[in-house]
């Protein structure tokens, strides 16, 4: 029996299969499916200081393979997710991860301060969400602002900081030591790239919001390539994403030098995604003859 | 609610823009289903990520059968025009409320008015509230060739009209509904059907002081409520005056007065 248990800046997740933040809101709407415990860990819809009520619909439009959505992070604010949500996500068994996100690096501290005492196992920071127009690029893309919120935020935190890296960047390892140097205790990316969908009948954006952040099976390729680059930039641990609809795609993000995998686009496609993933890393393990999951981890051998 | 697999029975053209998919599905009988509610349903091609929304149009437990009326219109529902019987597909339902839950307890009357493609759950909800309530449907549609969703009905029961006047009346659905509701004042109106149809049945009920519950369209991503992509725009108390509420699991069906259309 392969072992799946991976540790990342201390916590331990039984499985490296996580649901990517903004998929899979606080745990409990999929949980009516399945039991949520079968997974590594959960990171939350995107946090902020104060309740937003998100954009205009349409928020979602697909495309070949993908899908971009632009929800503007519609969430009912950091309070309220630790007094009405934390609780229930600690009832179950998996890492709970905190995505906060913020227009200034004031807020950021603000939820770390308020996250800290908390339950919550780890805090990820989303600097690039590309659907909120003050956050958003603002600090996702240029790496002297990455350092500074970072640093700001790993100050005030209590928990392991996660940066969640925006694709949508000149040099990504450029921005990965950035997070490093910052204190960034591990990285999680890619998060969406900034596309559109035009209706030519229309003549119009399908997305009310025009642009979208673009995710699925479609930019696994440029995934693959930003989770490698970044994790032999950098010597924390890596958390890897962007179109994994298997457990052999997880099992490439791992062999890139992911320590972990975030699923997000592909409980749209198949509700039941994530438990199967993880049961086909297994067979993945079983059938390459590999004992730990761990050994994969940077086991790609480049041409 | 539940994924299950179901297997085609049936698919059958309904009008000139529509067909008709006859699902045998045991799984989603488990939790039952009702008229107003859909299914999220994967259309078998790897490269469309996403499941189509699809509100139920018939219903038949004993065979534990469901029927979808789509519109061939993307790629997704050109590829489920495309299954044939004995296929298998992958159903994420019952998802969403239910028309019954907005018909009062003491309710005598229910009138239930579509438009096009949204006759199909208007027409799923008389067959089922029929046994209790005195139902009529109004149906518009836009020409003679996209006519369905009405066989079987008494016609005494029916109120069709089209936008062309090649079917029935050239008016608006409101029409006819207005002069019934003169005539014999409805203690509910449940409706599904383009936006502004919506609003004007809307506003019909309003000014009658008739309840009224809306069954509402947006694109969606989980169909679960986890996402928060298909939102729509109710009436709140917020600073802004609104919120934004989730058609998929806070709806589909919505009270009128709610809605900001």
């Amino acid at each position: 029996m392969p072992k799946l248990g991976v540790e990342i800046c201390g916590v331990k997740f039984k499985n490296p299969v996580i649901a990517a933040s903004g998929t899979f809101g606080f745990g409990r709407e999929f949980d009516a499916l399945y039991d949520i415990s079968v997974l590594g860990g959960i990171s939350v819809k995107g946090l902020t200081l104060q309740k937003r009520l998100g954009n205009p619909p349409p928020r979602i439009a697909e495309t070949k393979s993908g899908i971009l959505n632009s929800v503007g992070l519609q969430n009912p604010g950091v309070d309220a997710f630790i007094n009405e949500d934390l609780p229930w996500l600690k009832q179950k068994d998996l890492v709970v991860i905190a995505n906060i996100a913020g227009s200034t690096v004031e807020d950021y501290v603000k939820m770390a301060e308020k996250l800290a005492p908390t339950a919550v196992d780890m805090l990820e920071m989303n600097i690039s969400c590309p659907n909120v127009k003050e956050s958003g690029v603002a600090f996702g893309v240029k790496p002297e602002k990455i350092f500074e919120v970072t640093k700001a935020v790993c100050g005030a935190a209590r928990q392991p900081v996660i940066v969640k890296l925006s694709p949508n960047a000149a040099d990504i390892a450029e921005n990965a030591r950035a997070a490093e140097e910052a204190g960034a205790q591990a990285l999680s990316l890619i998060n969406t790239l900034t596309g559109m969908v035009v209706d030519v009948y229309r003549k119009r954006p399908v997305l009310f919001n025009n642009f979208g952040g673009m995710s699925g099976a479609a930019v696994r390729p440029i995934a693959l390539r930003m989770v490698y680059q970044a994790a032999h930039a950098v010597k924390i641990p890596v958390i890897g994403m962007g179109g994994i609809t298997s457990g052999e795609d997880a099992a490439a993000f791992m062999l890139c030098g992911a320590r972990a995998v975030m699923v997000g686009t592909q409980n749209f496609s198949d509700p039941m995604a994530m438990p199967k993933i993880v049961s086909e890393l297994h067979r993945y393990l079983e059938k390459t003859g590999v004992v730990d999951v761990n050994d994969i981890v940077d086991a790609l051998v480049m041409n | 609610m539940k994924e299950c697999l179901a297997r085609v029975v049936d698919n059958s053209p309904l009008c000139d823009t529509m067909f008709q998919l006859t699902l045998r599905c045991d799984g989603l009988f488990e939790d039952g289903a009702e008229a107003g509610q859909f299914v999220n349903i994967a259309v078998n091609n790897p490269s469309l990520p996403l499941r189509r929304p699809i509100s139920i149009y018939a219903i038949d437990r004993q065979k534990r059968e469901i029927r979808l009326a789509v519109q061939a219109k993307g790629e997704g529902t050109l590829a489920l025009l495309r299954s044939k019987k004995g296929d298998e597909l992958s159903l994420l339902g019952a998802l969403g409320n239910a028309f019954s839950w907005f018909v009062p307890n003491n309710a005598k009357r229910v009138f239930l008015v579509g438009g096009g493609v949204g006759v199909a759950p208007v027409r799923c909800a008389f067959d089922e509230l029929s046994a209790k309530y005195d139902c009529s449907l109004f149906a518009g549609y836009r020409n003679v060739g996209l006519v369905y969703g009405l066989d079987g009905i008494e016609k005494e029961r029916v109120f069709a009209v089209s936008d062309d006047g090649s079917f029935g009346e050239k008016a608006l659905v409101t029409k006819p509904l207005g002069e019934q509701i003169e005539k014999n004042k409805p203690d509910v109106i449940l409706a599904c059907g383009p936006a502004p149809m919506l609003r004007a049945v809307s506003d019909l009920s309003e000014k009658h002081g008739i309840a009224c519950a809306v069954s509402l369209e947006q694109r969606m991503g989980c169909g679960l409520g986890a996402c928060l992509v298909c939102s729509c725009k109710v009436k709140a108390k917020t600073p802004e005056g609104y919120a934004y509420r989730r058609v998929c699991a806070d709806g589909p069906i919505f009270d009128a007065r709610e809605v900001i259309f």
